[in-house]
């Protein structure tokens, strides 16, 4: 009887033998500018999801590149706001009837254009928003009266803006 | 003695490794050439080389490669004086590299990815996990699986609502 083949020359002979630290090796190295193919990635099999969608490996794939790409920038013109995309990314923004009042830090925040005013803070990526009623004291201001603004405030660790 | 002592360095005076693979093969090294090995680099810091290193995650046909990358990229830093033969050296070595990674049929990248992670050789790390890497962008979920032999354990529907949350990423 022949002896069983050696546990190490069947290892590696496809990508699902590799461990997840090798395999981050390789997602790591995935350009952020084209940040669809994580995306494409994570639909392959579930493990591959179960490690891409780890805060860890994250956590890692932010460090190694560090400062994160541009994937686009809002532009506000004629009451309307567009998402320029600067890579393939396409943003889940609100409908037209937003108007764009600041964006930071991976968090946009919108206007409802009209009365009573409301305002809306998004998060481009994954499409999740959040509503938020004005302060009372403006809550019936017109837009056109007078001059006002509102800005996204950002309270991430590590942070300069 | 002395003849032991003679047989542990090269004509140029560094000493010798013996690396041994998971199926027996030796091969011999100088010092600057395993030292681009973390982990052996680490031994030799801790003097335990001396009856050779044994290397049973790698094989003898994946070490001899891991063997003549190391050779060709020990080279780089002695020609690091003269500026001309370091670039020369510099655009051999690029080529060199280039054709090491894409002639590789993917189970023998795989396996030299795992050595170049357990041996802690991150030159060579980059180089393979890159061109993995490159391999996966531009593919569809599919093309991945059918490239790289992966099944799909998702249900139709569980895939369905991802390719939904993330529309973008799956336009033609």
């Amino acid at each position: 009887m022949n002896p069983p083949p050696q546990k190490p020359e069947r290892r590696g002979n496809s990508l699902t033998d590799l461990n997840d630290d090798v395999l981050s090796e390789i997602f790591f190295r995935i350009p952020p500018g084209d940040p669809g193919v994580l995306v494409r990635l994570s639909v392959v099999c579930k493990s591959w999801r179960r490690l891409l969608t780890d805060r860890d490996f994250l956590r890692g794939y932010r460090a190694f590149h560090r400062a994160p790409p541009i994937l686009g920038f809002f532009c506000a013109e004629f009451g309307r706001t567009t998402f320029v995309p600067t890579t393939a990314f396409r943003p889940i923004i609100p409908s037209a009837d937003w108007l764009l009042c600041d964006s930071r830090h991976g968090r946009a925040l919108f206007d409802a254009y009209g009365l009573p005013v409301r305002l809306l803070v998004s998060d481009p990526m994954t499409g999740a928003e959040r509503l938020l009623d004005a302060p009372e004291r403006w809550r019936n201001i017109h837009w056109s009266a007078t001059q006002w603004s509102a800005a996204v405030l950002c309270a991430a660790h590590v942070c300069d803006c | 003695m002395a003849a032991a002592a003679a047989e542990a360095t090269t004509d140029g005076g560094g000493k010798m490794i013996i690396l041994i693979s998971a199926d027996g093969k030796r091969f011999e090294v100088t010092e600057a050439v395993a030292s681009q090995s973390q982990l052996i680099s680490n031994m030799i810091e801790d003097d335990c080389t001396e009856n050779g290193v044994r290397l049973p995650n790698v094989d003898g046909d994946i070490l001899t490669m891991v063997v003549d990358y190391c050779n060709m990229h020990a080279g780089d830093a002695a020609a690091a004086g003269d500026t001309m033969k370091a670039s020369s050296t510099e655009e051999e070595l690029k080529k060199f590299d280039a054709e090491l990674v894409q002639a590789l049929e993917n189970p023998v990248l795989f396996k030299l990815i795992l050595a170049a992670n357990f041996l802690n050789i991150k030159s060579l790390l980059d180089m393979t996990c890159q061109r993995v890497a490159d391999m996966m962008s531009g593919k569809t979920p599919e093309q991945m699986r059918e490239t790289f032999s992966i099944e799909n354990d998702f249900t139709p529907e569980e895939e369905a609502a991802i390719r939904q949350e993330n529309a973008w990423a799956f336009d033609d």
